[in-house]
């Protein structure tokens, strides 16, 4: 299993966009430490929870929509090769769970580098960072992203990579929607980063005091049910019948 | 082993029939040869034995039991070659093979080491696939079908790509490997299955026309196959196939097969595309 | 010829069949179909003018910002196809059977016209999309031209582009993530600070301009097709040279490139599309070509200009070319008596002397930049010195013509500019002394400065009406001035009377703006202000003749100003958006009447100091805050004035940095005046006025009047000593303290 892992990391991120990506993810991490988060959120102080969790979020949904363009080329590219591996001795699942597992360490790696990145950089300007906060933030963003990216994992070999795309655009544009307050507003943006601008803003204190960096249990609740949803689409995926695996693997033929 | 296809119908979404009551046995060791024209239901018949897919009518039997219920079991020990299949262009042959027999849970290097030296790979091993000709990716298709010395082999159009030596070469490589497990060729080239199977199923239209040996069939079609010189605006007799035709100063040199041969027409020692012409002859007038 | 038509025809027909053709035309109508959602619509504006929210036009919201973000989107998606396409054809080898039968430059020319093709239909099906939307949105500023044109080279010329580009780019590298990443250099250098203003980096992403919604903005179309020619030119150039390193016989790219120079005509192409472009660039005429220097103000001051000649008549006659944007003309002087020096006759960079001649005969002169004084040279204007014999008497006459230049030293890297001269078919803007003597000002004489424009025009003079002389053959009208220093203003203007009695106070508008200014009563809102601002703080200032007027210009100007008897105010005051933009006011006449109460507090009237929080805007705001209350009552002033007000001095208190001014201290200076400035607008345009109405709360409306015309009637004082009325006036007019305003 170590080598098929490892030749399925060589295989999926060992491309020459996946790191020029990455860094164009950071440079814009960094972009927007540098030109929105250093003026803190809601008049919060740049380097609170707020304004790390918008930033936090920030990154998390590129970082979540460049590990589904990956997840989705990787398979894309790996049609013809299926007929081969697909009669190996490991099930096509495990294969697809593998595969996911991988770009989900990647995205976890590349969010925690964005983390990093915003530590250092307000530690350097600042001289104050509040990991509790941060770590709170990081792990409420990433965590379901990550769940999300196991479950569509392990269905999107069976799907045509247009589903794919058209889900990348489905999520950019709900969290575009959500950061304008329209529809469910924080509750559905995908990497939950409209939650800090918007509750902060509505805690927003007059009283020129700083706003208490509090996590809703909506919050919890919306995060969590984007997991459950990763969790779902993965059950649906890796347990799917033999039946329906012969019905897609015909109409892949 | 023992593979049992009982009255097996296969009816895609669309609706093509692509296989219609087919029935054989086939048993450790034999080597296979699986001949028709494009579109008789080869590949299909191929897919089905390697769980790809699921017939529609019928069933699959391995050794007694059905073919999907030992699927796991089916693929520990099978080397399977597509007639369309892709590689990995990033990886080097050796990674690839590497790759391949962690996915077939081979551990042994050393039968990635053989399946290189069997295939002349040996020292192209650190090449990128994608820096190999369409030949050499052939080769490398081979090598992975037969790493492992799995006990069910099937191939479709192996030698596709391979110059003639090389073709010789792996398909005496395969009679070899068929001396104890069982082989499944599909291939267009009769010589092929002529030269090294000892079994031939000829398939068309869905349905299986001949099952048995070549030796069987070419014999069936003794007095049937026949060569002459005619002009070149001179029609061929009735129910006549053309097998092949040389020009030469006299006229044209035709040889033919059919149920009636014409007086005129030299009978000839009948070869196993002439039978295999032949048969699918007959049962398309039929 | 006939095979690459019909190579072309079967590479087009092929595109058309393929699915992701009709994916890509989808997205890319959806990517524009995004401005017009107003969450986004708003953001888009923000991000386009560099943090502003400044709402121009109906024509940039509608058509202009929605076409340059369908340039960006298109030029993306069909970047990406074209790469795609040319990739694929590598991988499944069809590239090698089509070269079998068909040259590999030949073939790249196909795929370019077929990709053309499909670009063209994808442009149009936009347009046709987003057809009824724009009218319905724009209503009766609609026009035909404005929705073709500016689609047309803003959107279809950036994908243009981006095909010749992205093709030439694959067939140089032969690798789509080289081609891509400088694809993606490209276009994210746009948005960098240093290049953000260049208009000839804004290739796929063009700057936004402020077109006007009724007077065509000819100078600004001018600039974009100049611009986006030689863009097109550098595209092509590209893509003929990348051409020649097409792989052959699998050589590298440098042997291909040594095996295509075996014929040396196919640099042709690629030479002469470079040689154009350089041209045109080094030749543009929006621009003067003069040094760039740094501009110093303060020599204005101290500049005298000697007393070059006496004369006792001027006249100027203007002829304008409305299609190419180029004024003719002649400049006569009867000179009664020259000085002993050279004399100097100063015109735009742009415009060429083509005779200089006196008393009929020829006078050599020559032209130069004015180096050592930068702020000549600011102005655009260069010199075109000559030498009469000492005491001569007659009558010199210059003949010239040109296209009227911007001053490089204001306007570095070719930014755009025209604001203040432009001509064109609906709009003429310029200033009468286009062409002058040095000097000539000094001694008393009699002028008169003649245009000759289309006949639909109503011209003015510094918001005068010029007077008719005569109408010309071609549909042509004369009109003059004798004010020869006047800025012109010539369209088809309506001039309405504004109710008012104490001085004639007209209006000055184009005819198409007509329909606005009378659904929201903007003559009436105009007279209202001008009654409650003379009843309030006092007496307009007008000129000797007692009159006024407000004129409103094309948005190219962005802002206003004023000078003696003329208040100039640009028309995106009266744009659609503006007109209905609740943040101002459900009624949407508000903004316009801001701008007449500045004819009283700046502008023409009480000269205010600016020190951040202080400024003329501040008692603006809150002089257009009482008038609010007394004609819709004070609960609507109070919810769209104070209410606001407040709601930003609160969230100004609570401002992090402003709180805790220590961190403030820790950030880069860049960052720091960011934050500063943007402190700044909402000092002068909330917590002053804030400020305001609680001194009126402390003092009292009529006392609080009363300080006002106080203040008010000592403008002419501060004018008399150059100074002006400062924060520290108003609290002693006052008599409070600043503690006393604190928020």
């Amino acid at each position: 299993m170590k080598k098929i892992i490892k030749y399925e990391a060589k295989i999926i991120l060992c491309k020459p966009y996946v790191p020029i990506l990455l860094l164009i993810n950071l440079l814009y991490s960094y972009y927007l430490l540098s030109a929105d988060i250093i003026l803190g959120v809601s008049d919060t102080a740049p380097f609170s929870g707020w304004s790390f969790g918008k930033y936090m979020g920030s990154g998390v949904l590129w970082t979540f929509l460049l590990s589904l363009l990956i997840l989705i080329t990787s398979n894309a590219g790996r049609k013809n090769v299926a007929v081969l591996t697909n009669v190996t001795g490991i099930s096509p699942k495990k294969l697809n769970l593998v595969r996911s597992l991988i770009v989900t360490v990647f995205f976890l790696l590349s969010c925690l580098l964005i983390f990093l990145l915003g530590c250092v950089f307000l530690q350097t300007l600042f001289q104050t960072i509040r990991i509790g906060a941060y770590l709170a933030a990081f792990l409420l963003t990433a965590l379901p992203c990550a769940i999300l990216i196991i479950g569509f994992g392990t269905v999107a070999g069976n799907l045509h990579p247009a589903f794919g795309y058209v889900l990348i655009v489905l999520l950019l544009a709900v969290s575009l929607f959500a950061a304008a307050g329209i529809g469910g507003g924080y509750l559905l943006d995908a990497a939950g980063a409209s939650y800090y601008e918007t509750v902060s803003g509505l805690l927003e204190s007059f009283e020129a005091s700083e706003t208490p960096f509090v996590i809703r249990g909506g919050y919890v609740l919306a995060r969590s049910l984007y997991a459950c949803l990763g969790i779902a689409v993965f059950w649906f995926g890796y347990t799917g019948s033999g039946k329906k695996d012969r019905f897609l693997s015909r109409m892949l033929s | 082993m023992k593979i049992d296809v009982k009255d097996v119908t296969m009816i895609y979404p669309s609706g093509k029939k692509a296989l219609q009551n087919v029935s054989f046995s086939v048993e450790s060791p034999d080597f296979v040869g699986i001949l028709g024209p494009n579109g008789a239901g080869k590949s299909t018949l191929m897919k089905l034995m390697t769980a790809a897919l699921r017939e529609t009518r019928g069933k699959i039997e391995l050794d007694g039991k059905s073919l999907l219920s030992q699927e796991s079991m089916l693929k520990r020990n099978l080397g399977y070659l597509p007639q369309v299949f892709g590689l990995y262009d990033e990886l080097t042959v050796w990674q690839f093979m590497d790759y391949m027999s962690a996915l077939k849970g081979i551990k042994d290097k050393e039968e990635i080491e053989w399946a290189l030296e069997q295939t002349g790979l040996k020292d192209k091993r650190k090449i990128r696939i994608g820096n190999l000709s369409g030949g050499q990716k052939q080769r490398v298709g081979i090598a992975q079908a037969i790493v492992g010395h799995p006990e069910l082999m099937i191939l479709d159009e192996p030698t596709v790509g391979l110059d003639p030596e090389e073709r010789i070469r792996f398909r005496n490589i395969f009679s070899e490997m068929s001396r104890d497990r069982i082989v499944f060729l599909s291939t267009h080239i009769v010589d092929d299955v002529q030269a090294v199977c000892n079994r031939v199923l000829v398939i068309y239209g869905g349905k299986i026309l001949f099952d048995g040996a070549p030796s069987d069939l070419i014999d069936s079609t003794v007095d049937h196959v026949g060569s002459y010189v005619r002009s070149l605006d001179e029609v061929i007799p009735e129910d006549c196939e053309i097998v092949s035709k040389v020009n030469t100063r006299n006229g044209v040199l035709t040889r033919i097969v059919g149920e009636n041969l014409p007086d005129y027409v030299e009978k000839c020692e009948p070869t196993l595309e002439d039978a295999y012409l032949y048969t699918v002859a007959a049962h398309s007038r039929s | 010829m006939n095979q690459l038509i019909k190579a072309i025809r079967a590479e087009f027909i092929r595109l058309m069949k393929k699915k992701t053709t009709y994916i890509l035309m989808l997205c890319h109508i959806i990517s524009i179909a995004l401005c017009f959602v107003p969450y986004l619509q708003r953001q888009l504006r923000i991000f386009m003018n560099d943090g502003f929210d400044v709402i121009a036009s109906g024509t940039n919201e509608y058509i202009y910002r929605p076409f340059v973000i369908g340039s960006l989107a298109g030029s993306i998606l069909w970047g990406i196809y074209v790469l795609a396409s040319a990739d694929k054809e590598k991988k499944n080898n069809s590239r090698e059977m089509v070269s079998a039968f068909m040259d590999e430059r030949k073939h790249s020319f196909t795929r370019i016209m077929a990709f053309l093709g499909v670009a063209i239909l994808d442009t149009v099906l936009c347009m046709l999309v987003f057809l009824p939307v724009c009218m319905k949105k724009m209503d009766y500023l609609f026009q035909w031209k404005t929705y073709i044109i500016y689609p047309l080279i803003l959107m279809l010329a950036g994908i243009v582009m981006t095909v010749f580009l992205m093709e030439g780019l694959y067939r140089l590298s032969e690798n789509t993530i080289v081609s891509l990443l400088v694809f993606g250099i490209l276009t994210a250098v746009q948005f960098t600070p240093a290049f953000k203003n260049s208009i000839f980096v804004r290739w796929n992403l063009p700057q936004e301009l402020p077109v006007s919604d009724t007077v065509g903005s000819a100078g600004i179309l001018r600039i974009l097709i100049y611009t986006r020619i030689i863009l097109l030119l550098c595209s092509i150039c590209i893509w003929s040279l990348a051409s020649l390193f097409i792989r052959k016989y699998q050589y590298g790219p440098v042997r291909s490139f040594l095996v295509s120079l075996k014929k040396p005509l196919r640099l042709t192409v690629p030479v002469l599309c470079a040689l154009i472009a350089a041209f045109m660039v080094a030749g543009q005429p929006f621009i003067d070509h003069g040094p760039l220097v740094v501009e110093d103000i303060g020599n204005v001051f101290e500049t005298s200009w000697d007393l070059a000649a006496e004369c006792s008549h001027v006249q100027r006659d203007y002829y304008f070319d409305t299609v190419r944007g180029t004024i003719r003309g002649t400049y006569k002087l009867d000179i009664e008596e020259t000085a002993k020096q050279d004399l100097e006759i100063y015109h735009n960079a742009g415009i060429k002397i083509k005779h200089l001649t006196f008393n009929g005969e020829e006078v050599d002169f020559t032209t130069h930049f004015r180096k050592e004084d930068a702020l000549k040279t600011s102005l655009s204007d260069v010199y075109s010195a000559f030498r009469l014999p000492e005491g001569s008497t007659g009558e010199l006459v210059c003949e010239f013509e040109g296209y009227p230049t911007q001053s490089r030293t204001n306007y570095k890297d070719w930014e755009y500019s025209c604001a203040n001269r432009t001509v064109g078919p609906d709009y003429i803007y310029l200033h009468a002394d286009i062409v002058g003597m040095e000097g000539v000002g000094n001694a008393p004489y009699t002028s008169k400065t003649r245009i000759h424009v289309p006949t639909s025009h109503v011209p003015l003079a510094d918001g005068f009406e010029m007077k008719k002389v005569e109408d010309e053959e071609g549909g042509i009208t004369c009109w003059e001035t004798y004010n020869d220093y006047a800025i012109i203003m010539s369209s088809p203007n309506e001039i309405c009377d504004i109710d008012y009695d104490k001085a004639k106070v007209k209006l000055a508008y184009n005819q198409k703006n007509g329909y606005a200014i009378r659904k929201y009563k903007l003559d009436e809102a105009a007279s209202d202000v001008l009654r409650y601002c003379d009843d309030h703080i006092g007496t307009l200032n007008t000129d000797e003749t007692n009159r006024i007027t407000i004129e409103l210009v094309s948005s190219e100007l962005g802002g206003g100003y004023a000078s003696d008897g003329n208040a100039v105010i640009d028309e995106s005051v009266l744009s659609a958006e503006n007109l209905s933009d609740q943040k101002d006011g459900a009624n949407g006449n508000e903004t316009f009447m801001h701008e007449i109460v500045h004819l009283f507090l700046g502008d023409l009237g009480l000269p205010f100091d600016d020190d951040g929080l202080w400024s003329c805007e501040g008692m603006t705001v809150y002089t257009t805050y009482r008038i609010v209350k007394e004609k819709y009552g004070a609960l609507y002033a109070k919810k769209y004035y104070s209410d606001v007000w407040e709601e930003v001095v609160k969230k100004q208190n609570n401002n992090f940095y402003l709180r805790n001014p220590g961190y403030l201290d820790k950030l880069p200076e860049s960052y720091k005046n960011s934050i500063l400035s943007s402190i700044g607008t909402d000092n002068k345009y909330c917590r002053m006025p804030l400020m305001l109405l609680k001194a009126e709360q402390i003092l009292g409306e009529e006392k609080m009047d009363a300080v006002i015309q106080e203040l008010y009637a000592r403008r002419n004082e501060y004018y008399m000593n150059g100074g002006c009325c400062t924060f520290e006036d108003f609290l002693n007019a006052a008599g409070l303290e600043k503690e006393d305003l604190e928020l």
